[in-house]
């Protein structure tokens, strides 16, 4: 028995030299680190986003800072917000247990007047507070440093595997490597700001079934710390609950209440077939209508706001 | 702490005990109410195997194995086929035009029944035909029934092979638990590598082939044979890895099937276990291949779809055995089943002549035919699956794109399966001067474990 413990104790540390052989050769060849680490991929535009975001100073606050799901950076383009500043680091699969992490990567580089959370209620059902997709994707794909936070919210998927990743992603940023994403989707048109331009073919019609959702008490908690965090750095928070062809029903969940919020089902646009490219995803030219729409929305929040404090 | 347990006086009850218990919570993890079912089946095969031994008469005997018989069937007709039965009895009157409403059951299936039922009923029977004496020992016996690496998928271990390892003391063996350990690793590679990246292509194309054409609708079926044999073949390496570490012997399941070189040899390389139970408790009784041409025909298409319909409370799976019975029919009336029975393709040699290349191709092409039923839902949307073969590409159905990945990690376990087919791993890369290399390889392979790990995906043959 002994000679076997010893024989897997051998082994065991066998594994670490192999997998530190295996680091080694992605380092230097990006084919290797693609398929035995991570495909590094521009679904989403996370590298593109957080490079602009590492542009911005503390000194440029935001008006406008969006969170949330691919719902929000396909049909929400900041640009109509001007003259305000918008900026949207919305990902795919974001949902609000991510979307805590990814505050805090924002406010290491900048601060804002208004959190806009997309809370696409869908994602209400995903199992877990932290969806591993989208962690995975912030850490393989975000410009910014892979720590604090990031590593944070990887550790938060207690995926073993995803750890690793992100150890190796650390490694990566410590020496300097940094391979262009190899995987990317040619009709979606990264336009600045966080906004991804779908140039698809919408869809003609959809039958709609009935989806209830209701927001669990752990998630409803989670919403409640990013108010706060949002509120501690002088933030107001607004909910905006997207567009979609197909309507989920809810409850309103108890941490709505005191917050403001939008929902994009009230865009007149909301319900034409054409501005979508499946029952919630927005084309270029539906996220152009609703984009001025929710613009003129979160203005008139401003105005009331500014006249309020008047 | 089972090896620790050795070093007592009363090891191996304590052992078995261990094992028994272990395989409960194993087993009670899925579904804790489903253990009275496992717990039931125990004790009535052990008080049947006693009465069956003890009887006076012939007839008592019967009586008892009647008993072992209905209870272990009959669990396995309600639960696994009671639906099915409903269902079939509406359809067979609405054919008529006759309308009949009934419910279907809201019937679970217990996970790995017809695997531990099929173990108990080869008790009884053994028991009755004189083959195997009854144990005396309620513990090694819920142990065998129990066993949990292979209770929920198989190896179906006979009684005459397992019980008597149970029922003696077992000392550690280091080279068995390493053998175990690499079998189980390499299992581990079958199913979540290979399976997993494959299933995933496969259900694409599957699950709506109508907007693919025939050279994709063929790459599904490429896709689904492998992921069903790295599913189920990995499944049974990891059972009988696992068995080893805690030094019982389970049988072999697979012996490299996709290397038939026609259908008779698939059946006697793939799910050993099932198709050897078969032959023993089924085609045997029936009179296997002697008596007229006829009765061998019928002894032939019995195992066959009873085989199918022992998979699932579906036609689709009756139609999967009744095609294999068909390509095997031919050979039995020829006498050509047994031509492969004892040799293994190239045997000596590096690489397979023509011949075999064709014989292996024409099998393999014929068992992929046959999965077609097996993986489809629907009787009509298999025949709709084979029928898109003949569609070719066109703008609308272009063909799908090929995922490399999925025939790099095929063609690493066709490889290794290929060294591998005369049953033992190549004597040269156990060489000590190959360690470094092989404990490289390893690693590789436990890396790209963990690395496909993350997505959670069960084994196809827990739901049978």
């Amino acid at each position: 028995m002994k000679i076997f413990l010893s024989r897997i104790l051998l082994f065991t540390s066998s594994l670490f030299i192999s997998w530190g052989v295996l680091w080694t050769l992605a380092l230097n060849f990006q084919s290797i680190e693609t398929y035995f680490i991570a495909e590094r991929s521009e679904h989403g535009a996370v590298r593109m986003k957080t490079a602009e975001l590492m542009a911005l100073s503390k000194s440029d606050t935001l008006d406008f800072l969006f969170l949330g799901s691919s719902t929000c950076y396909r049909g929400v383009d900041p640009h109509y917000l001007h003259p305000l500043a918008g900026f949207s680091v919305c990902s795919s699969s974001q949902i609000l247990g991510n979307s805590s992490y990814i505050l805090d990567v924002v406010l290491e580089y900048t601060t804002t007047h208004y959190l806009v959370i997309d809370v696409y209620p869908k994602l209400w059902s995903d199992p877990g507070l932290v969806n591993k997709e989208a962690a995975r994707d912030w850490v393989v794909n975000s410009s910014t440093p892979k720590r604090g936070p990031i590593l944070e919210m990887v550790l938060a998927t207690g995926e073993p595997y995803y750890m690793a990743v992100a150890g190796y992603f650390w490694l990566a940023d410590l020496m300097g490597v940094d391979y262009p994403p190899c995987a990317y989707n040619p009709k979606d048109k990264y336009m600045g700001l966080g906004f991804v331009a779908s140039e698809v073919e919408p869809i003609e019609s959809l039958v709609c079934d009935d989806v209830d959702v209701v927001m669990s008490d752990e998630t409803c908690e989670v919403l409640q710390g990013i108010i706060a965090k949002a509120s501690l750095n002088g933030a107001h928070t607004i909910l905006l609950n997207p567009p979609q062809l197909c309507e989920e029903s809810f409850p309103t969940p108890d941490c709505f209440s005191d917050v403001l919020y939008i929902d994009g089902n009230d865009w007149p646009g909301a319900k034409t077939p054409a501005h979508y490219y499946d029952d919630h995803h927005l084309v270029d030219l539906g996220a152009a209508s609703y984009s001025a729409w929710l613009s003129e929305e979160l203005k008139e929040i401003t105005t009331a706001s500014a006249a309020f404090n008047d | 702490m089972y090896w620790m347990l050795g070093r007592s006086k009363h090891q191996l009850r304590l052992q078995n005990t261990l094992l028994v218990m272990s395989s409960y919570v194993f087993y009670g993890w899925w579904d804790w109410r489903f253990l009275g079912l496992i717990a039931f089946s125990t004790f009535v095969d052990f008080f049947a195997g006693r009465a069956i031994e003890k009887a006076i008469s012939k007839s008592r005997a019967k009586l008892f194995l009647a008993i072992s018989l209905a209870t272990n069937l009959g669990l396995l007709a309600y639960f696994k086929y009671a639906n099915f039965f409903i269902e079939s009895w509406i359809e067979a009157w609405a054919g008529v035009g006759v309308e009949m409403h009934a419910s279907s059951l809201n019937v679970i299936l217990p996970v790995g029944i017809s695997f531990y039922t099929f173990q108990t009923l080869s008790y009884s029977i053994d028991i009755y035909r004189g083959k195997l004496k009854p144990t005396r020992d309620p513990i090694a016996f819920a142990a065998f029934v129990s066993f949990f690496p292979q209770l929920v998928a198989g190896p179906i271990e006979r009684a005459s092979k397992l019980l008597p390892q149970i029922e003696r003391s077992r000392t550690f063996d280091k080279d068995l638990a390493i053998s175990g350990l690499r079998l189980m690793l390499w299992g581990m590679f079958k199913k979540v590598v290979v399976a997993d990246t494959c299933a995933r292509l496969a259900d694409k194309i599957f699950d709506a082939p109508e907007l693919y054409s025939g050279p994709t609708l063929m790459l599904g079926v490429f896709y689904f044979a492998f992921q069903i044999y790295g599913d189920f073949s990995g499944y049974s390496d990891i059972a009988i890895g696992t068995g080893r570490l805690f030094g019982i012997r389970l049988s072999t399941n697979f012996k490299f099937p996709y290397f038939s070189r026609d259908i008779a040899e698939f059946w006697r390389r793939w799910h050993i276990s099932l198709s050897t139970w078969f032959r023993d408790y089924l085609y045997i009784p029936l009179g296997g291949s002697r008596g007229s041409q006829w009765q061998v025909i019928r002894n032939v298409a019995v195992i066959f779809i009873v085989s199918g319909f022992w998979h699932g409370a579906n036609w689709t799976f009756v139609i999967w055995g009744a095609i294999h019975a068909a390509l095997f029919v031919p050979l039995i009336l020829l006498k050509r089943n047994r031509k492969y029975a004892s040799d293994v393709v190239a045997e000596g040699k590096i690489l397979p002549s023509i011949r075999d290349v064709w014989s292996m191709g024409s099998t393999f092409a014929l068992v992929c035919l046959a999965w077609v039923f097996f993986r489809a839902d629907t009787v009509s949307g298999a025949l709709n699956y084979i029928v898109g073969f003949t569609e070719l590409p066109t703008p609308e159905k272009p063909i799908i794109h090929v995922v490399y990945t999925a025939f790099v990690w095929i063609g690493i376990m066709v490889f290794v399966d290929w060294l591998q087919r005369d049953g033992s791993i190549p004597k040269w890369w156990l060489k000590r001067k190959f360690q470094p290399l092989r404990w490289f390889a390893y690693g590789m392979c436990v890396w790209l474990c963990f690395k496909n790990l993350h997505s959670e995906s069960s084994f196809i043959y827990f739901q049978f």
